[in-house]
């Protein structure tokens, strides 16, 4: 196992191929979720455990069924409906063993399952053809990128009220310029890699 | 517990009927991508090294990256190799001559950014250019790092990418020539 | 079923991207040249046709409590067939796409009119739905597309329209497009993800701007009226 590679997988994912700020994935609970820090950590957790578990059971589907039998074009399905039993399973678990955390993450547990950075996740790992610690730190890490960026975005915007802008600009558009600018302090990191 | 089992059997049903689906739309595809990889492949190997036929040699060096090592007849050796880029794997083909200097590269595969580290693999005057620079070297590194490939202007990550690839492949062409 | 009305609505009151917000990551993430603005919003207006067809068929067969599971499923086999056809016809779109084609399953749009409209309507109008909701997306792509390329590079039509070959259009991906300044003039900017965000958020202030003046214009009348 190479470490080099694998701390270059978790800059990657955090920082400098931010799911949100370079790949465009999550948008959608991005802007959703991120009217309050709290709710936005919370959804941010809750990603990453999704995202985490589902890179290595998909990972495994993939390698031991999907391959095996060569029905690689059943991927996306599989993929979808892994994800959505997770969801699903996540939730009933929680509920039981963890309900205060079941009740602080409330509606965004569903919510993930269509939330395209948790099957983008597995469908790059395929994609990197990365093997099975590879894949579940790239998908941990790219939770945690998501987390970070979330929080970040949630903080700014609970400010954004006492800020002066155009009218049309009100709610969503003045969220998305928000986003850009973003998306810019990190397009800092783009220069970042690690010395081999 | 009856209605459960009911749910999971419908939803089994549709799951089978689409998979079923999909496999018939599969058996006419999978042919024509085959070839057409395939094809895209044969090509960007005439372009770095002309041969009249690739022999695919067995490669034991070790190096992850290196996906395949053909030997182009007496005229030298082409390297299929990988490396990350700044948005994933860039996949690139490197020829060789016999003496291990860089006759061409061509880039296959690629995630990287439309107008930056596209320019790349792009069949424009720019994306030639910066390939041409490859042509002739026996190690490639940027100016940056202190060596002769200028770098995509806003793109150094996937011009590096580059670099470690067409060194990966002189490297491994050594080891089986 | 008002088939004027939801024409209007999929374009323009009630468009996918711009007012019901749905569908982001792939508007923000592949309109950089007219070639994948048009190729996504086809690609989309297809699936979307054929899951609202396909979910409106059987939409008495299925059971309630798992429905979202059965659109998911119904959805990413479209998708999937999508997937492979472009592979195999038209490579250099499926390239240039990458995983945001796969990523059509999970795309809020499908999912959203699939429970919001299809679950509830005839065959027919889901149909209907399908293509004039696929069609106000695409117009936002394209819109987005133009915008980007233009600022970004100076040109128009990349990848679509052939202008040194004589003036073509092809679809392949290989034509060079207009220029209508030269590129080492553009903002790159526009083309790397923040610019995505921008002109996003303008294109929406924009809607919202002219919807309520709309809106305005027509409370003023009613005033009058009375």
């Amino acid at each position: 196992m190479d470490a080099a590679k694998l701390l270059d997988i978790m800059l990657g994912a955090i920082l400098i191929n931010n799911f949100i700020f370079s790949q465009f994935l999550g948008i959608c609970p991005f802007m959703g979720v991120s009217k309050k820090t709290d709710t936005a950590a919370g959804m941010g957790m809750a990603v990453i455990f999704v995202m985490g578990l589902a890179s290595a059971i998909c990972w495994v589907i993939n390698r031991f069924v999907l391959v095996a039998l060569g029905l690689q074009y059943l991927q996306t399905l599989a993929y979808i409906l892994v994800i959505a039993a997770l969801v699903q399973f996540v939730e009933m678990f929680l509920k039981k063993a963890v309900p205060s955390l079941y009740s602080a993450l409330g509606i965004y547990l569903p919510l993930i399952t269509t939330n395209c950075a948790v099957l983008g996740v597995v469908l790059l790992n395929t994609q990197n053809n990365y093997n099975f610690i590879e894949s579940v730190v790239y998908g941990v890490t790219g939770g945690i990128g998501f987390l970070i960026a979330i929080v970040l975005f949630a903080s700014i915007r609970e400010k954004l009220r006492f800020a002066d802008y155009p009218k049309a600009f009100e709610g969503f558009p003045i969220a998305l310029v928000t986003a850009g600018l973003l998306a810019l302090a990190f397009m800092g990191f783009s220069g970042m890699s690690i010395p081999w | 517990m009856n209605k459960i089992v009911k749910l999971a059997l419908i939803l089994f049903a549709f799951s089978a009927v689409v998979a079923l689906l999909l496999g018939m739309v599969n058996v006419v595809t999978e042919g024509r991508i085959a070839a057409l990889e395939k094809e895209k492949q044969d090509k960007a190997m005439q372009e770095v090294l002309p041969s009249s036929g690739y022999e695919e040699l067995e490669y034991t060096g070790g190096n992850p990256n290196i996906l395949n090592v053909f030997k182009a007849g007496d005229a030298g050796y082409v390297v299929k190799v990988v490396e990350s880029g700044s948005q994933g794997n860039v996949e690139m083909i490197v020829g060789l001559d016999s003496s291990f200097t860089v006759t061409g590269v061509s880039i296959v595969k690629h995630q990287e950014t439309s107008g930056l580290g596209a320019v790349a693999a792009s069949t424009g005057a720019d994306g030639q250019a910066f390939r041409g620079q490859f042509v002739g070297l026996t190690n490639a590194s940027v100016t940056k790092d202190g060596g002769t490939v200028e770098a995509i202007t806003g793109a150094t990550i996937t011009s590096r990418a580059v670099c470690r690839g067409v060194n990966d492949a002189i490297a491994a062409a050594k080891t089986v020539g | 079923m008002n088939v004027k009305k939801q024409f209007k609505d999929g374009l323009i009151t009630q468009n996918p991207v711009l007012v019901q917000l749905l569908g982001m990551c792939s508007t923000l993430a592949i309109t950089t040249s007219l070639f994948n603005g048009i190729g996504m919003g086809l690609s989309v207006i297809i699936i979307l046709t054929c899951c609202n067809i396909a979910i409106s068929a059987l939409r008495k067969v299925i059971p309630n409590d798992i429905r979202i599971a059965i659109y998911v499923v119904v959805i990413a086999g479209f998708v999937t067939i999508v997937d492979l056809l472009l592979k195999a016809f038209i490579p250099a779109l499926s390239e240039a796409l990458g995983v945001f084609i796969p990523l059509i399953v999970v795309n809020c749009i499908i999912i959203g009119r699939s429970e919001a409209f299809a679950a509830k309507n005839s065959v027919g109008a889901s149909a209907l739905d399908g293509i004039f909701q696929g069609l106000g997306y695409t117009l936002v792509l394209v819109a987005m597309c133009v915008i980007r390329e233009f600022l970004a590079k100076g040109a128009f039509g990349g990848g679509m329209l052939d202008v040194a070959n004589g003036f073509k259009v092809v679809f392949d991906g290989t034509g060079s497009g207009i220029q209508i300044f030269p590129s080492h003039y553009g903002a790159l900017i526009m083309a790397l993800p923040v610019g995505g965000f921008l002109t996003l958020g303008c294109l929406i202030a924009l809607m919202q701007h002219l919807l309520s003046k709309g809106g305005k214009k027509k409370s003023e009348k009613k005033e009058a009226a009375e």
